[in-house]
């Protein structure tokens, strides 16, 4: 029996060279027993772990399974927590194009995309050309391609209660239309803009989808520049249009270039990530698109203009650069995907900041302040609060969170919060004391699987988000989700089964496991001062399929009929072994 | 984020709170529910939006509300449609009523004729009111101007309209003798000025009206104008083209003013130093039977408000003589000079609420209280003193759990049905979970009051030392051998009991939950003698 010191000293050695994400594993978590094998008294030195799962507190993280869609590549993985593959829906010829949503009957709808090639001419970061819906078997359900000369979807699409879908995309505005439309001709640096639209499309049950509902960034302008264009006005009077000449990106097409947008079914609103502003805008949905062209109508009554805007209040001439809170921001939604409200932060906006410092990005939680009399939200003087965010965080060392584009937040119904650096092609949970208890590293370089061991840089294995759905998420009931092996290759299956996060000296009497791995029959071997112990063995996802008080000496357990897999053994209630089935 | 001590749902509960259940339908949400006085559901109604903004239950059970629809008047309190739904929350009748020359807002009222009077917008052009003599600086593109209609419902999604009353019938200016109904506001007390405002720049939203009440006696309207700082009474005997002039009706005026009161400014007799409601609410009559039957109770919300905003509840005699017509003095404002009853919080500024807001007499004398803007509701009895408390738990999006603060859970009024009210005889009122998620379930126990007032010089006094205490508290005193101390948690249940046997009481109190906490001490006969605040407050 070995109780593993020596060799978390080793590892400890082994990584403290370490920098960047990989520096917290050494720091915060008590170094898993990830060397010592407990069958046949053999020691395996395990290779330093570089991808796939880098740490896991099996009392804190959220059982649950990853939805992985890793950009330079077509499939879609359900991966569990310990990184092995639960499920995959393959494609061959697509790529992510961006966002994507597992539904709870088991569908995903996903927005794919190849590469510029397909559309070079309406190009930038994040262009997409295609939302379709698949069913679990990967059977496509729908698919909407919207990618020609005028219109391009982009980035992200929200999925609505009543199966339609809304999306990002890019329009064309030529140099003349925008000219006349008061755009500083200065600031047309490639002669086009593509200002954003949000489509609402409507799946037709035959296949395909048709847009049902539009709303325009381009029908709800201001402009200070040319007196004889269109909507000319006081710029800082008119907060809830978008400055024509607003522009931080030296008058490239891609304007605002909105990479995230999600619904709000209590308010019938749409919120948008508007990185090339700095802002994130809320919009009302519950007008016609003919009101959403105008300024009257829906339940605001301010038709399609912004209800709401917030990050940047120089883009509305009510502020200067000191007063700007996002940076180049990703991924704002308002909390709510398996919460309830009777999370503390239900429907609080979540988003991720990339760019707030020089080299490291910040997650936050942000309060608007909405008056459900006036059904608004209330300005303070002539900027919308509040003033600050609700919960910002950084990471201990800012620069191991550091992505200047992508990148997600998610809160999860068990209080914790996931977030993806997408540059860094890294996810980690944190618990409410911000306690980081799970990390994983996207294995795949430029799309290609890699070696366990391999140090991949940034920006090769980028992710856009990173999201979990717990265990009892309808889409998994019923499914088969035994382990299909790891993205990664040469990858280590020991490694996730061992507690992290409590200390093994607490509980000296460890068991011998035999056979491990085993097929049907296991023995557990008790130190008798062990008798009466209490015996709990759990699956990945922290489902328990054995518990016993121990008897005797050697407790005999059939575990013929569970599926293969990593199991966790716990003695009186603490971590102390993992089992593998195999067959 | 996590409280031991509530911080929504019944925070107070003492025994002399009126029996009943209260109707809430928050105004982000498309819920509504009918609670008992814990705080816990007895029934609860959904819809696809959002309230605009008053819910009723009916005598046959079934609820009526309005909703708030895509419209086109963008405005506080706008709605445009009208449902009903069955006891058990089936929709029996749903009809919509927006449009450029009606538009629901605010308030309805449900007639005893199974009628509903709506309170409605309608627009008029900026060169529509210009010509009835409306200075052309303070309108921009439209006024809407206020109107009545009394809809009869028909089948499942149809309304007859039976009767209208316009306030654009019964204006009067003093701009412009070449336009209509030229002349001297004071001189027309029964009209309205077409330019009276306190607001500066224009606004569409001129009168808001925020409340409408009907009295059956009568056969009169009553109506809160938050715009004016009045309410008004109109007379509902006259025909729809009666209702347009100025003669018809049981009272022989037509469609006039009645009554008006709150703000004499507004007709000419008066000034600032005469105004007493500031963008009130929820007028209404005081039912028969019930203490103050006839009289007028208001949410005043204070707004702006000289000196303070704090809101406070009027209740006002109008001096109705024996024709139903109210007495005026010439040259004269509309009597009383005063309120007869007024609330004001201690301190005054505990209860205010810039908009939203109502109250309603109890049959008992207590007088619910609805500071809406923050989703706050009290009773409070004839002496003011707090009988009830309620923190509404529901944010647009659902309610919090205990614990939780919610942030948009505002609410427009709420009222409360006594259990021999008809819509309640014969269903099931076991009152399920409270609405805020809670686990446990609280216990709720109203507060006991004295059964007599404590003999001032036979026992003596008790005092908490210290107070806010951390870990222990000492209530000191003498002569304890016949007492028993008990100390309520702020939700009314018990935090501890304890029979004297010596010399004051010695508590640990390092398991208790920080918050506010009222002790009593009573004699073995179960007689109240003293009672006070505790405090716990640890680091």
């Amino acid at each position: 029996m070995r109780n593993g010191i020596l060799s978390k000293i080793l590892l400890s050695t082994l990584l403290l060279g370490l920098e960047g994400p990989f520096a917290q594993f050494s720091e915060g978590l008590i170094i898993p027993d990830i060397r010592i094998s407990h069958y046949g008294g053999k020691s395996l030195l395990a290779q330093t772990r570089t991808v796939g799962l880098l740490s896991f507190n099996h009392e804190k993280a959220m059982a649950g399974y990853n939805l992985h869609f890793p950009h330079n590549q077509g499939n879609v993985y359900l991966l569990d927590n310990c990184g092995q593959i639960v499920h995959v829906w393959e494609d061959l010829i697509y790529k992510p194009g961006n966002g994507i949503r597992l539904m709870p009957n088991g569908d995903i709808i996903v927005c794919k995309g190849r590469n510029a090639a397909s559309n070079p001419g309406l190009h930038a970061g994040g262009g997409g050309e295609l939302i379709e819906r698949r069913d679990w078997d990967n059977n496509l359900i729908w698919q909407f391609v919207y990618n020609d000369d005028v219109v391009r979807l982009h980035h992200d699409m929200a999925v609505m209660p009543n199966g339609n879908v809304l999306a990002i995309a890019w329009e064309v505005i030529d140099s003349a239309a925008a000219v006349a439309a008061g755009r500083n001709p200065a600031l047309l640096s490639e002669g086009e803009l593509w200002p954003d639209k949000v489509i609402e499309i409507q799946p037709d049950g035959a296949g395909s989808a048709a847009i049902v509902w539009e709303w325009r960034a381009w029908d709800h302008l201001v402009q200070d520049f040319d007196p004889t264009a269109p909507n000319y006005d006081v710029v800082g009077n008119r907060p809830e249009r978008i400055n024509v000449n607003y522009d931080m990106m030296g008058g490239i097409a891609d304007w605002h270039h909105a990479n995230s947008i999600d619904y709000n079914a209590d308010l019938d609103q749409i919120i948008l990530s508007v990185p090339h502003f700095d802002e994130i805008w809320i919009i009302d949905h519950s007008t016609s698109s003919a009101q959403a062209a105008g300024s009257t109508g829906g339940l605001a009554g301010k038709g399609g203009d912004l209800l709401f805007r917030w990050g940047n209040p120089e883009a509305y001439d009510q502020g200067s650069a000191a007063d700007r809170k996002l940076f180049f921001n990703h991924d704002a939604h308002w909390a709510d995907i398996e919460l309830t409200s009777a999370s503390p932060n239900y429907q609080k906006v979540a988003l991720f900041n990339n760019q707030v410092g020089p080299d490291y990005s910040s997650a936050h939680l942000l309060v608007p302040n909405f008056d459900t009399y006036e059904w608004e939200y209330t300005m303070s003087g002539s900027t919308w609060g509040p003033a600050d965010f609700d919960w910002s965080y950084q990471r201990p060392i800012p620069q191991d969170l550091n992505s200047s584009g992508l990148s997600s937040i998610q809160l999860l119904p068990n209080g914790n919060t996931l977030i993806a650096s997408g540059r860094q092609g890294y996810a980690f949970e944190l618990t409410p004391t911000e306690e980081i208890v799970w990390e994983y590293v996207n294995p795949m370089q430029g799309g290609n699987p890699v070696d366990q061991g391999t140090v991949i840089p940034p920006n090769a294995n980028l992710l856009f988000r990173f999201h979990r759905y717990s265990s009892d998420y309808p889409a998994f009931s019923g499914r088969d989700l035994s382990p299909q092996g790891f993205i990664e290759l040469m990858p280590d299956p020991e490694f996730c089964a061992l507690p992290t996060g409590l200390s093994l000296l607490s509980n000296p009497l460890i068991p011998r496991i035999w056979p491990n791995p085993v097929s049907s029959d296991l023995f557990i071997d008790l130190d008798p001062a062990s008798a009466g112990a209490l015996l709990e063995i759990f699956d990945i996802n922290g489902r328990k399929v054995f518990a016993a008080l121990s008897e005797g000496s050697r407790m005999n357990i059939s575990a013929g009929s569970w599926p293969q897999g990593t199991y966790a053994l716990r003695l009186n209630g603490s971590p102390v072994s993992r089992i593998v089935v195999m067959r | 984020m996590s409280s031991a001590q509530s911080t929504v749902g019944t925070l107070f509960f003492r025994e002399d709170t009126q029996d009943g259940y209260l109707l809430m339908a928050p105004s982000g949400s498309s819920q509504t529910w009918l609670m008992d006085n814990c705080g816990r559901s007895v029934n609860r109604w959904d819809s696809d939006a959002p309230p605009s903004l008053s819910a009723y239950l009916l005598e046959d059970g079934s609820l009526l509300r309005s909703a708030r629809i895509p419209n086109l008047y963008n405005a506080g309190g706008s709605g445009g449609r009208l449902d009903r739904y069955a006891w058990d929350g089936l929709k029996s009748w749903t009809y919509t009523y927006s449009s450029d020359t009606g538009h629901q807002h605010h308030d309805i009222e449900p007639m005893p004729n199974g009628n509903i009077l709506v309170l409605a917008w309608e627009k008029h052009s900026a060169a529509e009111a210009i010509a009835r003599g409306r200075k052309s600086e303070t309108v921009d593109t439209e006024l809407w101007s206020e109107k009545i209609v009394e809809l009869r419902p028909v089948g499942i999604d149809q309304a007859e309209i039976v009767w209208t009353w316009r306030l654009w019938d019964h204006l009067i200016q003093d701009q412009d003798p070449l336009k209509p109904n030229y002349g001297n506001p004071a001189d027309h007390p029964g009209r309205v000025d077409i330019n009276y405002r306190l607001e500066s720049g224009p606004l569409e939203d001129w009168t808001h009206a925020n409340s409408i009440d009907y009295r059956e006696d009568l056969d009169q309207i009553l109506i809160s104008v938050r715009n004016f700082h009045e309410v008004w009474i109109l007379d509902h005997s006259t025909s729809s083209a009666e209702a347009a002039t100025s003669s018809g009706g049981n009272s022989g005026r037509g469609g006039e003013i009645l009554y008006r009161w709150g703000n004499a400014q507004a007709y000419g007799r008066g000034s600032a130093d005469d105004q007493v409601f500031y963008e009130q609410h929820d007028a209404n009559w005081v039912p028969d039977g019930y203490p103050g039957a006839g009289n007028i109770t208001v949410f005043n919300n204070g707004k702006e408000r000289p000196g303070s905003s704090y809101s406070s509840i009027e209740e006002i005699t109008p001096p109705l003589n024996g024709s139903g017509l109210y007495d005026l003095s010439l040259d004269q404002a509309y009597a009383p000079e005063n309120s007869n009853w007024t609330y004001v919080a201690d301190p005054p500024l505990s209860l205010s609420s810039k908009n939203l807001s109502g109250t309603q007499r109890q049959p008992n004398g207590n007088t619910l209280i609805c500071s809406g803007a923050n989703g706050r509701i009290l009773e409070v009895n004839p002496d003011g003193e707090l009988t009830w408390e309620y923190i509404c738990p529901v944010n647009p999006g659902g309610p919090v759990a205990q614990g939780g603060l919610p942030v948009n859970n505002q609410v427009f009024k709420m009222n409360r049905y006594p259990p021999d009210f008809p819509g309640l005889i014969g269903r099931d009122l076991s009152p399920g979970l409270t609405i805020q998620f809670e686990t446990p379930q609280p216990e709720c126990i109203p507060l006991t009051l004295y059964q007599e007032d404590p003999p001032a010089s036979a026992f003596p006094e008790f005092s908490p030392l210290p107070n806010p205490f951390s870990n222990r508290v000492w209530i000191a005193g003498q002569r304890t051998a016949n007492l028993e101390l008990l100390i309520y948690r702020a939700d009314g249940s018990l935090q501890h009991r304890e029979q004297g046997n010596g010399q004051g009481w010695m508590l640990n109190t390092a398991a208790w939950a920080n918050g506010f906490y009222t002790a009593q001490i009573r004699r073995s006969d179960g007689a109240y003698l003293q009672q006070f605040t505790l405090i716990k407050s640890s680091p």
